[in-house]
């Protein structure tokens, strides 16, 4: 079974304007006909510029939003299905962008402890799941602090942990480090990279820095709603011109290895790291 | 209009629990005209600093002079360095709070006490520099996008005409498209206007490719100063404080060490290819 | 600055009231404010005080750090005992000058007033120097669960103040920042009149409220999403026990409650002990 798969995936809502001739209404589509098929223990990411509907599709996955036209299933339940939609929270859980808009408690274990409380576990229960959960994003010390008191790149895992608590398969994470310094960046990628390849639990990662989805197994780059390229990191960043044209960056390696290859030079197409960069400049010369 | 810090010192909470040496005794000049690039982690003290720069914050210990006289002198005049030091800070849109955009951007050369034609014309001017439409200016700045309003706050600042203009993260948060829209209208206004602007980031590739003189802060101090060629070619040292060089600088730094003879001061993508490419025919030769 | 205040604040420290029940410690905190209105001799205030600086004592919070939450309230105090000393009409005129009189019985009642007035905040912020703004909101939780049958929402209210106690230092901060933000436009807000000082709070005000609403959207979204629905089935990690030291603290409220009453009718009895 598939961790999350869609087909023909489509959000439709109406957006009012307030115009000098009264109200007018808009038809707007912010997903259209989108196909995914996610497995388990896989690290997705989506690319896509801000109104692209990225979100809109992470939403999906956690019952958030659902679909007016075709199907989301998440570990093969119908998002549609009223009554399964705590089943698919628990089951793909969801960091948010803002560190300080999504920690409910005052105290840091007393957050982690809010979803399996809304689960209804038992409280022993409770209590070792949110202790193994600050052990796995390595915050135990924290487990008294307050939030306000904690990093930007602590709040965020932090949130993570709560998720965590939960036992969910799945974790969207949407931009969960866009609002952090490059410190909190590193914390919440190692964090994520550690769930995904110790724990198991899949990762539907959505970015904007391109030195992270290099790090994905799989990249989807949406663009107006629809699924507009789908492949490896080094498919996708082989397509310098096609990433440009959807308002996406390349990483520094892949534009300049992109632009000597326009001179003639020979160098592969799909360089992403700055090992490769080097290796391939020392294959250069011993090819000479 | 040039900027000389002596001796700064700035503890947060003096005399409490709470007591956070926030600067450690800067000393500092800047020239008019200069594009600077302010970089380090949170909490190393550069958003401390700027806040002192516009007389927001008042200095614990040192003085900030500004063509030759000290900011806080005269307390009358404070509102006038405010004016000629303008001062944005990060999602300056969560400032936003006027009916129109037109208005919002009024706001700050209203509060100077121009006339209500100087105030139009700054509005009109600050807009165009940020690439917002004269068909947008009636609108709601609730409605517009997130990089739209981000440049709407950025314009409600150039709208006072300041000769010093201090961005904090203008584009934390924004996706490329929107990051390349306020780096380039930034760019734009320091080419025409000539105005002296600081530019406070995280991020290593918006700084390479605009400053001029780039200043990293560590724990309150003034850890590394100089050119993006002199900075960069250290991405160790940047390393040790929690920050890092333009990725391309490391490619260059190991090529270094495997004995390449290769510049270390890359950090741009345009003078790498030209430096490679240089290589390569020497290789070749 | 406003984070000055203590009123409010938890002050961590090992102590036997810290440990106690945070419902018993709510209801003890009722019962003292109703008997500082009860007590009326000379002798029942040298009881409640002494009380008091024994359940300080034992708290093991600074009474320093109590006195620098007075200060705060200080204006207050020194208002009412102001209105009282002048207010009260009474026989003994001690002074008097102009439409100043000053009683005798003003003066007592002064007095009176204003160690009632700081007991009460010194009762008040013990409890919540000792008790964790979660525990307590579980403890007004749990009080006011029997209600729920008349309509009372006692989760939705308790989770409600669980959420304003995490926000507040985060709407302080902005509410600095936007200030600052403001200032840096030329805005002034130390002078002109009180309706020009009303008006130059608006730049403040909306975007602090649109912030506001908007951080309540993503958390509303974010709980969602954590399988938040209400009390309904929900389970807590950390259930309330009542030990033996809270009985043993019950009966010493008891006993306190037994002198209080016992005091008053004393004093009935024997009025000469003011």
């Amino acid at each position: 079974m598939k961790m999350v798969k869609a087909e023909g995936l489509t959000y439709e809502y109406t957006k009012i304007t307030e115009t000098d001739h009264g109200t007018e209404e808009m038809k707007m589509t912010a997903l259209q006909e989108v196909d995914i098929a996610i497995e388990k223990g896989e690290f997705i990411v989506v690319l896509g510029h801000n109104g692209s509907g990225k979100s809109t599709f992470a939403k999906h996955i956690n019952a958030l939003l659902r679909p007016t036209k075709g199907t989301l299933w998440v570990k093969g339940m119908d998002t549609r299905e009223e009554e399964r939609v705590w089943d698919i929270r628990q089951t793909a859980g969801m960091v948010f962008q803002n560190p300080d808009n999504q920690l409910v408690a005052t105290v840091v274990e007393e957050d982690i402890a809010f979803g399996p409380e809304n689960m209804g576990v038992a409280p022993a229960e409770i209590r070792q799941r949110v202790d193994e959960a600050l052990a796995t994003v390595r915050m135990s010390e924290f487990a008294t602090y307050t939030p306000t008191k904690l990093s930007g790149g602590q709040k965020q895992r932090i949130a993570i942990a709560g998720v965590l608590a939960m036992k969910p398969d799945c974790i969207i994470m949407d931009e969960p480090t866009a609002m952090l310094d490059p410190i909190g960046r590193r914390e919440v990628m190692e964090t994520i990279e550690r769930l995904n390849k110790e724990e198991g639990i899949t990762i539907i990662l959505i970015t904007h820095y391109m030195d992270e989805a290099v790090r994905g197994d799989k990249i989807y780059v949406i663009d107006g709603g629809k699924l507009v390229m789908q492949g490896t990191p080094k498919e996708i960043f082989s397509e310098v011109e096609m990433l440009k044209h959807y308002g996406l960056d390349v990483p520094q390696v892949t534009e300049v290895a992109h632009l000597l290859r326009q001179e003639g030079i020979d160098l592969p197409k799909d360089i992403l790291t700055i090992e490769e960069m080097v290796g391939a400049i020392c294959q250069l010369k011993s090819t000479i | 209009m040039s900027i000389k810090i002596n001796h700064l010192t700035h503890i947060y909470n003096e005399g409490t629990t709470f007591e956070k040496l926030a600067i450690n005794d800067i000393s500092l000049e800047i020239e008019t005209g200069e594009f600077i690039g302010l970089i380090g982690h949170t909490g190393s003290g550069k958003s401390t600093l700027i806040q002192h720069l516009n007389g927001i914050v008042l200095p614990t210990k040192g003085e900030i002079l500004l063509d030759g006289e000290n900011i806080h002198r005269d307390k009358t005049k404070l509102k006038e360095v405010r004016r000629r030091i303008g001062l944005a800070f990060q999602y300056p849109e969560y400032q936003l709070f006027e009916m129109t955009v037109y208005k919002d951007v009024a706001f700050g050369p209203t509060n100077i006490g121009l006339s209500p034609e100087e105030v139009h014309d700054s509005v009109v001017s600050a807009l165009t520099t940020v690439g917002i439409s004269s068909d947008l200016y009636e609108k709601s700045p609730f409605e517009l996008s997130g990089g739209q309003k981000r440049r709407v706050a950025i314009a409600g600042v150039l709208a006072m005409n300041p000769e010093v203009l201090i961005l904090d993260e203008p584009t934390a948060g924004l996706d490329p498209k929107g990051r390349d829209e306020i780096l380039a209208a930034i760019r734009q206004l320091h080419k025409e206007r000539g105005i002296t602007v600081i530019l406070v980031s995280h991020s290593m590739e918006d700084v390479a490719k605009l400053a001029d003189r780039i200043i990293v802060m560590h724990r309150g101090k003034i850890a590394m100063m100089g050119t993006p060629s002199e900075v960069f070619s250290k991405p160790m040292e940047l390393e040790t404080i929690g920050l890092a060089a333009p990725q391309i600088s490391y490619v260059f730094a190991q090529l270094k060490e495997k004995g390449y003879d290769v510049p270390t001061d890359v950090y741009t993508v345009g003078y790498a290819k030209d430096a490679l490419l240089k290589l390569v025919k020497q290789v070749r030769a | 600055m406003i984070r000055d205040i203590t009123i409010g604040q938890y002050y961590p420290a090992e102590s036997i009231i810290h440990r106690l029940d945070a419902r018993l410690k709510l209801v003890a905190t009722f019962v003292f404010i109703v008997t500082l209105f009860m007590v009326n001799t000379f002798v029942g205030y040298v009881f409640v005080i002494l009380a008091m600086a024994a359940v300080i004592h034992a708290s093991k919070v600074p009474v320093k750090f109590m006195l620098r939450g007075l200060k705060s309230i200080l204006i207050i105090i020194l208002f009412t005992a102001f209105i009282n000393l002048f207010m009260t009409s009474g026989e003994h005129i001690l002074w008097s000058m102009g439409f100043l009189t000053l009683t005798q019985e003003g003066l007592i009642m002064a007095i009176k007033m204003c160690v009632r007035l700081v007991l009460l905040i010194m009762g008040s912020s013990l409890l919540t120097l000792t008790t964790t703004p979660i525990q307590l909101t579980d403890a007004i939780e749990y009080i006011l669960r029997p209600l729920k049958k008349i309509g009372v929402p006692a989760h939705e209210i308790a989770m409600m103040m669980t959420i304003a106690l995490r926000f507040i230092p985060t709407l302080l901060d902005e509410t600095d920042k936007i200030m600052k933000a403001q200032q840096a436009r030329g805005a002034d807000f130390d002078t002109g009149n009180l309706f020009q000082k009303a008006k130059s709070l608006i730049p403040i005000l909306v975007p602090l409220f649109i912030s506001a609403f908007r951080r309540a959207e993503e958390l509303a979204m974010a709980m969602e999403a954590r399988c938040y629905h209400g009390d309904e089935n929900r389970t807590r990690m950390n259930t309330m026990k009542m030990a033996k030291r809270d009985s043993v603290a019950g009966v010493v409220l008891l006993l306190y409650i037994g002198v209080i009453i016992g005091l008053r009718f004393a004093g009935k009895a024997l009025p000469f002990i003011i």
